[in-house]
C-alpha cells in the first residue's frame, strides 16, 4: 500500500488518432525525407473522461500541421523524432533522448517561459520509427517529470469537490472554467474565490494574488485541468507544475491548494463534483531544488504488455494501397451478398483457379470479368502476338503493345491483370495448343511433346477451363484434356452475329470405372440432363476436328464478327461459371432441355447447357443436348486411349485427323449413315424432284 | 412522410450542433473538403474495454508471424525505470477504443445516416468482426438476424473512405412511426434528426441524453 502522505500522479497513456499515421506518411515522404531533425506535434488531453478510462494523451490526425486544440481539449506541446532505419530506432539512447527533452522542459521552468506558456508542462516526446514498406510504425511516447529528492507531501488526502465545496460554489467554479478569459492558459492558472464567487487568472499571477490576499477572506488556489479520472490521484500535468511551483514560490509560500478540475457531462448537465481538491507541502522540497541543477528525470511509457518498450502497429490493412484495392474489391463484391443474394459463396469464386485459352478479345474480356466477380488465380495460354488490330478489340492491350513486333498476347494480358488489380495472380504461358490433323513434323517433335505437357500441367493445376480461341480443331485437346482431369470446362466461340457459350459434361469417377464394359448406354432422359451426361463442344459433330484453316480466304481466317459479341460472349461465359459455382450439384448441375424444364436452380438460378445468342435478331436461347457417345474428343473410347498411350495417342491424331474418327467410332457410324442416307438421297434425285 | 431533403437535414444538423453546445456535448460540422456545401456532424467518444489488450490485433496481421514481431519488440524493450514513488503504479487493465461518429445525409434515401469508425489507442481501425462483437448485447439479435442489411461497412458518402456504417434502406419507415404527425411541421424537421439518433446511435455505443428532446 503506497504511503497516504504522497501524492501520487496518474500517468498518460498515449492514444493516436487512426488518421495520424497517414499524415505522419505524408510528411516522412514528402518533407523530412532522410532527416531526423526533431519536428513539432501537437497532442491534446481533456478533463471531461468518464470514470474508467485512462487519462490520455491525444495525438490527433492534424496533430503535425495543427497550431491550436479544439475549444474542449488541453493542448500538449511534443516533439516527434524519427529515425530512418530499425537499427536507429533500437540503438538510439533512451535516456539520451529523454535527457533532451527534459533539459528543455527543465529550461522552461527555471527561465520562467513556462509561466508565460504553460502548456510546455504537459510537454511530451515521441520516438519513431516508420516501416513504410510493410505499413509498420514502431512508436514510443516519453512524458517527461522529475523525480525531486523529496516527494510532495499531502496536507490531507485529496478530497472531491463535492464534499470539500458546496454545489453552488462548483457551479460558479465551473462557469468560471467555461470562460477563462483571454489572458488565462486554460490548462494551468490560478483561481480565486471569494465567498462563493470563483475568477481565474493567469498561472504567472499566483504570488501576487497569494499576497494580495493575505488577511483577506480571499483564498488562492493553483488550478489545472485534470485528465485523470481517478478518485485520489490527480492527472500527470500536475506533477511538472508542482516542481515550477516548487522551485519558484514555496520558500515564500509552501502551502498549496490545488484544484483539480474535471468537467463530465451527465445528460446534458455539466458536474465539477469529480474534481479533486489537494492540498500540498513543499517545505520540504525547497532546499533540495536548484535552477542550474536538473533533477533526475523519468516518463518512457510502457508498453501494453506492460514493459519499458515501443509500441508496434501494423496498419497495411488501412494504408497499403494494394490491400486498400483489395478489400474495396471484396467489400464491393460482399455487398452484393449483403444487399441481394446472401447465399452466394464468394470464396468458392475467388478460389477458382481460371485457365484461359486463348487471349484475343474473348480471353481478355472474360479475364477482366473474372476479376470483376474476385478470382484470384488467371492463367492465359496464348501463342500470339499483340499486333495493330488488337488493341481496339482486345481490351487488356493498347497501342504501345504492339510496338517492335508486338509482345506476347500471353504474357502482355497477365502483366496488364496485375496493373487493374496488383492482387492478382496472374501469369500468361506462350504455347501453341496442337490441332489434330495439323501433322507433326520431325523437326517440331519435341516442341509439340513439350507444349502438350506443359498443357497437362496446366490442366491439372487449375479448376476452370475457358476455351476461347478461334478455331474449332484447337478446341480439341483441352476438350479431352478437361474431360480426363474431370475439370470444368467452358466454351465461347463466335459467329459473325452470333455466339455460342457452353459448358461441358463433366465426367465423374463413375464413369471411369465404366469405361471397361462397352455395353454401357446412356439412357437419355426426358427431362432435364445432369451434368455428367451434358455433351461437350464436339458432341453434336459427325466429323473429327481437322485442319479448318487450311483453304479459308483471309477474312475467313480472322475472327469477323460485330465487336461487341466478343463482351456478350465474354459475359455470358463468365456468368456461366459463376453460376455453376453457385449451384449445390457445381459442374453436375442439372441443364433444362426446354424452357420451363424445371432444372434445379442454384443460388443464382438454373444452369443451363448452352447458350446461343443473335445479335441479329436479339435473341437468346438455352438448347441441352446430352453427350455423343461417339464423340472425338470426349467419349469413353478417346479418353481411355489417352490415358492408356498419352502422348503416342495424341501424336497419332495430330498427324491424321482420320485416326481420331477410328478410335471414337465416328467412321463407323459415317459408314452407315452414308450407306442409308446416300441411298435416300440418290432416290429423291432420281426421281427429278 | 418520413424523408428529409438535404435543406432539411443542414437544417436540423445546425439544431442539434446548438443543442449540442448548450449541453456541452461535442459535435461538431465539418465541411466536405471540395463542396462546402456539402457537411455532416461528427463526433468522438472513448470506451474502454475490460479485457487485456488483444496484441495480436495490434501488432501482426495472420499471415505474418506474430512471434517475430513480438522478437523485435523485445529486442528494444529496455530495463525499467527505477520505482516511481510519484506515479501511480498500476494503471486498471483493459484498452481504449475510440470511435468517430459521422451523421451523414443519404443521397438515395433521403434520411440521415449514421458512418462510423472506431480505432484502438495505435490507430489501427477495428475490422468489421470486430465491431460486430462490440454491438451491445441488447441489439445483437436484432443486428444478428439481419446482419448484412444493417451493420455494413461501405465507402464514405464525404470522405471517400471506408467507413462502418447502419445501414438507412429503412430509416424512412421507422421514422414514419415516430413522426407520425400528418402535417409536417417545421419543428418536426428540428426533432426528427435527434429522434433518429436516439434510435440509431445507441446500437453502437452513442447514447443521446433525453435532455436534447427537451431543450
Amino acid at each position: 500500500m503506497a504511503d497516504p502522505n504522497i501524492l501520487q500522479f496518474a500517468p498518460f497513456s498515449s492514444a493516436v488518432d487512426a488518421g495520424f499515421w497517414h499524415h505522419f506518411t505524408q510528411l516522412k515522404l514528402d518533407v523530412l525525407q532522410l532527416s531526423e531533425e526533431p519536428v513539432s506535434v501537437y497532442g491534446s488531453y481533456v478533463n471531461t473522461d468518464p470514470p474508467g478510462l485512462p487519462s490520455r494523451l491525444c495525438v490527433e490526425y492534424d496533430a503535425l500541421n495543427r497550431t491550436e486544440v479544439s475549444s474542449k481539449s488541453y493542448s500538449a506541446l511534443g516533439t516527434l523524432i524519427n529515425t530512418n532505419t530499425v537499427e536507429e530506432f533500437r540503438s538510439r539512447s533512451k535516456p539520451d533522448l529523454l535527457r533532451t527533452s527534459a533539459e528543455q522542459l527543465w529550461a522552461a521552468i527555471t527561465s520562467g517561459s513556462a509561466l508565460e506558456k504553460p502548456s510546455v508542462l504537459a510537454s511530451f516526446l515521441m520516438f519513431t520509427f516508420a516501416d513504410l514498406k510493410k505499413y509498420h510504425y514502431y512508436y514510443w511516447f516519453a512524458f517527461p517529470a522529475f523525480t525531486l529528492q523529496k516527494t510532495f507531501q499531502l496536507v490531507r488526502p485529496p478530497q472531491s469537490l463535492a464534499t470539500a465545496l458546496s454545489s453552488q460554489q462548483i457551479s460558479s467554479l465551473l462557469s468560471a472554467c467555461a470562460s477563462p478569459g483571454s489572458e488565462v492558459d486554460p490548462g494551468f492558472f490560478t483561481v480565486v474565490q471569494s465567498g462563493t464567487e470563483y475568477t481565474l487568472h493567469p498561472l504567472k499571477d499566483y504570488p501576487q494574488l497569494r499576497t494580495a490576499a493575505q488577511g483577506t477572506e480571499k483564498e488562492i488556489y493553483l488550478g489545472f485541468s485534470d485528465p485523470s479520472t481517478l478518485p485520489q490521484n490527480p492527472g500527470w500535468p500536475l506533477r511538472n507544475l508542482l516542481t515550477l511551483v516548487a522551485l519558484k514560490w514555496s520558500k515564500e509560500f509552501p502551502l498549496h491548494k490545488i484544484l483539480c478540475l474535471r468537467v463530465r457531462t451527465k445528460n446534458g448537465e455539466k458536474d465539477g463534483s469529480y474534481g479533486l481538491l489537494v492540498e500540498v507541502d513543499l517545505a520540504g522540497l525547497v532546499d533540495c531544488l536548484s535552477p542550474t541543477e536538473m533533477p533526475p528525470y523519468l516518463g518512457w511509457e510502457k508498453n501494453e504488455r506492460g514493459k519499458m518498450g515501443p509500441r508496434m502497429v501494423n496498419l497495411s490493412a488501412n494504408m497499403d494501397p494494394t490491400k486498400l484495392a483489395s478489400s474495396a474489391v471484396d467489400l464491393n463484391l460482399k455487398l452484393m451478398m449483403w444487399r441481394v443474394a446472401p447465399e452466394l459463396n464468394l470464396g468458392i469464386v475467388r478460389d477458382t483457379r481460371c485457365l484461359l485459352l486463348g487471349a484475343g478479345t474473348l480471353g481478355c474480356a472474360v479475364a477482366r470479368c473474372l476479376m470483376g466477380w474476385g478470382v484470384r488465380n488467371i492463367t492465359l495460354v496464348d501463342n500470339g502476338k499483340v499486333s495493330y488490330s488488337n488493341p481496339v478489340r482486345q481490351n487488356l492491350f493498347t497501342f504501345d503493345h504492339c510496338l517492335n513486333g508486338g509482345v506476347h498476347k500471353a504474357m502482355a494480358a497477365a502483366e496488364a491483370l496485375k496493373q487493374i488489380f496488383p492482387k492478382v495472380n496472374s501469369s500468361g504461358a506462350v504455347l501453341s495448343v496442337p490441332m489434330p490433323g495439323h501433322r507433326v513434323g520431325e523437326s517440331m517433335l519435341e516442341q509439340v511433346r513439350e507444349d502438350v505437357a506443359t498443357l497437362e500441367k496446366l490442366v491439372e493445376t487449375h479448376d476452370a477451363l475457358f476455351l476461347l480461341m478461334d478455331s474449332r480443331e484447337s478446341r480439341w485437346l483441352p476438350t479431352l484434356l478437361g474431360a480426363a482431369h474431370k475439370k470444368l470446362v467452358l466454351t465461347a466461340a463466335l459467329g459473325f452475329d452470333s455466339f455460342l457459350v457452353m459448358r461441358h459434361g463433366v465426367r465423374t469417377s463413375h464413369q471411369d470405372d465404366d469405361t471397361t464394359t462397352d455395353t454401357h448406354t446412356h439412357t437419355i432422359p426426358r427431362g432435364p440432363i445432369p451434368g455428367d451426361m451434358l455433351g461437350c463442344y464436339f458432341c453434336n459433330d459427325v466429323v473429327a476436328p481437322g485442319d479448318s484453316t487450311q483453304d479459308r480466304t483471309l477474312d475467313q481466317q480472322c475472327t469477323v464478327t460485330r465487336p461487341g459479341m466478343s463482351y456478350l460472349a465474354a459475359a455470358h461465359v463468365t456468368e456461366l461459371l459463376v453460376s455453376i459455382l453457385q449451384h449445390p450439384d457445381k459442374g453436375l448441375a442439372e441443364a433444362a432441355v426446354s424452357e420451363h424444364g424445371g432444372a434445379s436452380e442454384g443460388v443464382l438460378g438454373p444452369v443451363p447447357h448452352s447458350l446461343r445468342g443473335f445479335l441479329g435478331t436479339h435473341q437468346l436461347l438455352t438448347p441441352a443436348s446430352t453427350a455423343f457417345q461417339q464423340c472425338p474428343a470426349c467419349c469413353d473410347k478417346v479418353i481411355s486411349a489417352y490415358r492408356g498411350e498419352g502422348f503416342e495417342f495424341l501424336l497419332k491424331v495430330f498427324n491424321s485427323s482420320t485416326y481420331l474418327e477410328e478410335v471414337s467410332g465416328l467412321s463407323s457410324l459415317q459408314q452407315c449413315v452414308d450407306d442409308s442416307q446416300i441411298w435416300e438421297l440418290s432416290d429423291e434425285d432420281d426421281s427429278g424432284q | 412522410m418520413a424523408c428529409m431533403t438535404y435543406e432539411e437535414f443542414v437544417a436540423s444538423c445546425r439544431v442539434l450542433l446548438q443543442v449540442s453546445k448548450e449541453l456541452g456535448d461535442s459535435w461538431v460540422m465539418c465541411h466536405s473538403a471540395s463542396d462546402s456545401s456539402t457537411i455532416y456532424l461528427s463526433k468522438t467518444q472513448c470506451f474502454k474495454a475490460d479485457m487485456p489488450t488483444p496484441i495480436s490485433e495490434l501488432t501482426a496481421e495472420k499471415s505474418e508471424s506474430p512471434d517475430e514481431i513480438e522478437k523485435l519488440i523485445e529486442d528494444f524493450t529496455q530495463e525499467p525505470e527505477p520505482p516511481d514513488p510519484s506515479s501511480v503504479s498500476n494503471s486498471t487493465p483493459g484498452y481504449i477504443i475510440t470511435y468517430e461518429y459521422h451523421i451523414v445525409y443519404s443521397l438515395s434515401h433521403s434520411v440521415p445516416a449514421l458512418y462510423f469508425n472506431a480505432w484502438y489507442a495505435s490507430g489501427k481501425l477495428l475490422t468489421l468482426q470486430e465491431i460486430w462483437e462490440r454491438v451491445s448485447n441488447q441489439f445483437c439479435e436484432q443486428i444478428a438476424d439481419n446482419k448484412w442489411n444493417s451493420l455494413t461497412q461501405t465507402e464514405h458518402p464525404v470522405l471517400g473512405r471506408p467507413f462502418f456504417q447502419l445501414h438507412p434502406c429503412r430509416t424512412a419507415e421507422l421514422m414514419n412511426i415516430v413522426c407520425c404527425e400528418s402535417e409536417q411541421t417545421p419543428k418536426d424537421v428540428k426533432k426528427y434528426l435527434i429522434s433518429w439518433l436516439s434510435m440509431f446511435g445507441p446500437v453502437v455505443g452513442l447514447e443521446v441524453p433525453i435532455t436534447y428532446y427537451n431543450k
